[in-house]
């Protein structure tokens, strides 16, 4: 035991060394030249305007924000013997309105999804350029229950135009994960949405893209190159500041505008991204975000918290729901796994 | 409204976003199987999901809130109202979780809750939790128990409290148990207007001088106010009601001398040994001073004057009287004697032997309230003798009844008191304790029953206690009495933890009558202590008073030079009833000026002048 204990530390002393190596020649850089850089090339650091309530309730004349988040939970551990039960809910702030939520299941073991599985799984080895790595059945299912659930929050948005023609539709996440995971159907969510005057804003909690060292790469001290934006922005923002990127190169440039602003008392930022055509209501929006967003928060408004609260497939409903409506001989036979029986 | 969450046969919880529960409201659940039970909220909550107490993570501050109204969504609305609600009866099995839960109708609780008409029983005020049903009440339930909240009298709200006074017979005696403050006087006062009310002969032992009820209540309308003045009458031990010594046992004038002040061992046995059946107060007074008197000369000195001569006449009837008591008497310390002739002087000096108890029986009879007023430590004697004559007389009457033989009438009645625990308390011995005891033991047989009032339950006797049927608990803070009352009653933990913030005039009724705890709130009383008055303020009245006596015995001799204070003083003491000498007049004076009320003014000779003020 002690022997097992002692090899773990001695593992995360190293790796933490590796680390500190890596992450101290972003003292290199001064965090005011990083900002300089960063106004310089990609974009311009402006503070985000007070909005009062009274501003808001001007700009939305009482049309509504709608709220859009899914949820996935799944049943069973290994390929193929899982299900997977998606829910996708757009949510007005109208409380007489009620939600539009959409489900779907998912199980490699139903012929349909097999089928479908085969067909990506081939597509994308087709596709693939290196032949010598193979995109295996597992990864294909997992793309296809993304793109499920993506098309399913893009349905409800799509729907809570058709219903209620609100202002401003929230995204839980980058609007370029719908574009990428459900290409047709968010095209035709964003022709629908310009023809409406509806806003489509995605909020990014979790940024995932490099598009700031990419873009910097000719001025950033070597061991900066590959750092992620959220690395780079750490701390970079004050509560309230906001990065208008500008003419940058990025793979979502073509359709989206984005911002990285930070709300919170917590030094990570967040990101938003929001149709190229829409652009010039940005400023308003990213307003509108901070003042949704609690100052000790994790810094999406609150309102999508309030979305995902109820669209949330707990462990608790998804256990209800399949002891009751799947025969327990197989649920037993098919998605029992063995380590859920472990006595210790 | 819907019952959520495990339930039990015992309780379930009840959650509603529109409605908020109200503590003891009553609800019926649409269980159609177990009959549509009843119950009572016993424990309330709120909460909203979206605005948690989280003090490690992020706290909704109020910004994001009024930011979330301005987009149209309004948090507050998610709020969801949690009650706990016990079945008033067991059910044989749980209720069913996700059944409705409404508000019963009056006619669904009327026999729970209304066990009497308020013609017949002590409308003592509201029963909580009950503002719903009441609407549905009918009229003669209406409007009977006003209520008082923040000084200001208030329509009844909700269904009236009548207890059932004839159901004491079954389960006699009632305790009112609370703090300062919190409404337990109020409580005794209301009870005792509802016994005046149906004219039920009652004895009240007064110590605080407060149970008078001559005085309207300040704030109640006319047409609610009742004249009880022919319902009671007030005495006072020594001035209007008394002890008659003849009657006295041993026991009783040792109880009575002990009240004055603690016997000692030989200060009992002597009074044993002294005291005479038929002893007047005159004869055994007298015994007692020539005994004193006795060993002060001592025996030789008499025996010695005796035969010397030098006594003679009624004198030496005197010295042989005092030979014999000293043979007689002679081997009591002379310490015990001349104690026991001081005790006796201090109750003679309270006039206890001047009077009887005879208002006292005449009152009983006439189906009146009598208040008797006297200091504790002498109540108690008092509440022993006057309590044992009139118990022993009911006692008799029953008793001969029962034997079927004949015998005078003497009409059962009610006794009420405040500080029970000096009258009946536990652990020591006091002249009130056995009698208080046997009337909580053996009453209700004789249809004599105790309303017996205590802040202090703990220290009061646990026998009677137990024998008290049904109890009023108010606000109580300490934790001992809490204890207490959690054993002596059927009150629930979450009701006793409710305790020490009752409202001043809410209480708890444990009652066997009503076979649970009800959570009532006390009506306003028609009539008012007598002094209510805030004795600071008082004070600044009667310095009002003086000063302005002061003003009209002065101001017809003004202007006054205070060289001439020395010849108006005649008139003034004159005017004042008063002696005042010069310095105390120009004190007088000068306070005058000092109160703003006459002004002084520089004459010539750098003397000053008091004159009227313009």
């Amino acid at each position: 035991m002690n022997e097992i204990t002692t090899g773990l530390k001695s593992l995360l002393q190293e790796c933490n060394q590796k680390l500190k190596e890596k992450y101290q020649n972003q003292a290199n850089l001064a965090q005011k030249e990083l900002r300089n850089l960063i106004s310089q090339k990609v974009g311009k650091i402006v503070t985000l305007n007070e909005i009062d309530q009274q501003e808001i309730e001007e700009w939305l004349a009482e049309q509504d924000v709608v709220g859009v988040d899914g949820s996935i939970n799944t049943l069973g551990k290994n390929y193929p013997h899982y299900i997977t039960l998606l829910q996708a809910l757009a949510k007005s702030t109208d409380k007489n309105k009620e939600g539009i939520v959409k489900h779907e299941a998912f199980s490699p073991l139903i012929d349909e999804d097999r089928d479908k599985i085969r067909k990506k799984t081939y597509k994308d080895n087709l596709a693939q350029e290196n032949k010598d790595v193979i995109v295996y059945p597992q990864e294909a299912a997992g793309k296809i229950k993304s793109s499920l659930l993506a098309a399913l929050e893009i349905l409800v948005a799509k729907d809570s135009i058709l219903e209620w023609n609100p202002k401003l539709i929230m995204m839980d996440g980058s609007l370029i994960r719908y574009q990428m995971q459900a290409e047709e159907e968010w095209k035709r969510l964003v022709e629908l949405a310009l023809e409406n005057d509806v806003i489509l804003v995605g909020v990014i909690e979790e940024i995932g893209t490099n598009d700031l060292s990419k873009n910097l790469a000719d001025d950033l001290p070597a061991k900066m190159i590959e750092m992620y934006d959220r690395e780079l922005l750490f701390g970079l923002l004050e509560m309230g500041e906001m990065i208008k990127l500008e003419e940058i190169d990025s793979f979502k440039g073509e359709t989206l505008s984005s911002v990285f602003l930070r709300t919170t008392r917590d030094p990570g930022v967040i990101g938003l991204d929001i149709l190229k055509e829409q652009e010039q209501e940005l400023d308003l929006i990213a307003a509108l975000v901070q003042s949704l967003t609690p100052a000790g928060g994790r810094g999406i408004p609150i309102w999508l918290d309030i979305v995902d609260e109820e669209v949330r497939i707990t462990d608790k409903m998804m256990e209800l729901l399949i002891d009751n409506y799947l025969e327990p001989g197989l649920k037993q036979k098919l998605f029992h796994a063995k380590s859920l029986d472990r006595i210790y | 409204m819907q019952v959520v969450g495990l339930t039990t046969q015992q309780q379930v919880y009840v959650a509603s976003k529109e409605r908020k529960f109200r503590i003891n409201e009553m609800l019926k659940i649409i269980d159609s199987e177990l009959n549509y039970p009843l119950g009572e909220v016993i424990e309330t909550q709120s909460y909203n999901r979206y605005i948690p107490l989280a003090i490690d993570n992020s706290f909704v501050d109020q910004g994001v809130i009024e930011s979330l109204k301005s987009i149209g969504y309004n948090l507050a609305e998610d709020e969801i109202n949690i009650a706990k609600v016990r079945l008033l009866e067991e059910a044989p099995y749980p209720i069913q979780t996700g059944v409705d839960v409404d508000i019963p109708s009056f006619d669904e609780v009327k026999d729970l809750l209304v066990k009497e008409e308020p013609e017949e029983g002590l409308v003592l005020g509201v029963i909580k939790g009950t503002e719903e049903m009441a609407s549905g009440m009918d009229d003669h339930l209406k409007g009977i128990a006003p209520l008082l909240e923040d000084d200001k009298v208030i329509a009844q709200e909700g269904i009236p409290f009548n207890f059932k006074l004839k159901a004491m017979h079954k389960y006699p005696h009632i305790g009112i148990i609370g703090g300062s403050g919190s409404g337990k006087s109020f409580g005794m006062r209301v009870i005792l207007e509802e016994l005046m009310k149906l004219e039920i002969p009652t004895i009240v032992f007064d110590p605080h001088f407060e149970m008078d009820f001559a005085t309207p209540f300040p704030n109640l309308a006319e047409e609610k106010q009742v004249n009880f003045n022919d319902n009671f009458a007030v005495y006072q031990i020594g001035q209007d009601v008394g002890v008659n010594f003849a009657e006295l046992s041993s026991k009783d004038l040792t109880d009575l001398l002990a009240a004055a002040s603690d016997l000692s061992d030989s200060m009992i046995n002597a009074v044993q040994k002294l005291h005479q059946k038929r002893d007047s107060l005159l004869t055994f007074d007298q015994r007692l001073g020539d005994l004193q008197e006795a060993q002060r000369l001592g025996q030789n000195r008499i025996e010695r004057d005796l035969k010397n001569g030098a006594v003679t006449g009624n004198k030496k009837e005197e010295y042989n009287n005092y030979l014999g008591l000293l043979r007689e008497f002679g081997d009591l310390p002379a310490s015990s004697i001349s104690g026991l002739a001081w005790r006796l002087g201090r109750l003679k000096r309270e006039g206890l032997f001047s009077h009887s108890i005879d208002q006292i029986e005449e009152g009983v009879r006439a189906r009146k309230l009598v208040v008797i007023q006297g200091p504790i430590w002498l109540l108690q004697v008092f509440a022993t003798y006057a309590l044992g004559t009139l118990y022993r007389k009911r006692r008799d009457y029953k008793d001969a009844q029962y034997r079927r033989q004949e015998a005078d009438y003497f009409p059962p009645f009610v006794v009420a008191t405040d500080e029970a625990h000096n009258f009946a308390p536990k652990g020591y011995q006091s002249p009130a304790n056995k009698i208080i005891k046997e009337i909580a033991q053996e009453g209700r047989k004789y249809g004599t029953f105790l309303i017996l009032a205590t802040q202090r339950p703990t220290l009061l006797d646990e026998t009677v206690t137990a024998q008290l049927n049904t109890k009023f608990v108010f606000r109580t803070v300490r934790a001992t009495d809490i204890e207490t009352i959690k054993q002596e009653t059927d009150l629930t933990a979450d009701e006793a933890k409710r305790l020490p913030y009752l409202r001043s005039g809410d209480a708890f009724v444990s009652s066997a009558i009503f076979g649970r705890t009800l959570a009532i709130r006390v009506r306003v009383a028609k009539t008012t202590s007598p002094h209510t008055k805030n004795p600071f303020e008082e004070l600044e009245e009667q310095s009002n008073v003086e000063i302005e006596r002061l003003y009209e015995a002065v101001v017809d001799e003004l202007p006054i030079a205070s060289t001439d204070i020395a010849f108006k003083l005649e008139q003034v003491n004159k005017n004042l009833e008063e002696t005042l000498d010069v310095e105390q007049l120009r004190d007088k004076l000068d306070l005058l000026v000092e109160e703003g009320l006459i002004t002084t003014e520089d004459s010539f000779m750098n003397d000053e002048t008091y004159r009227v003020k313009d």
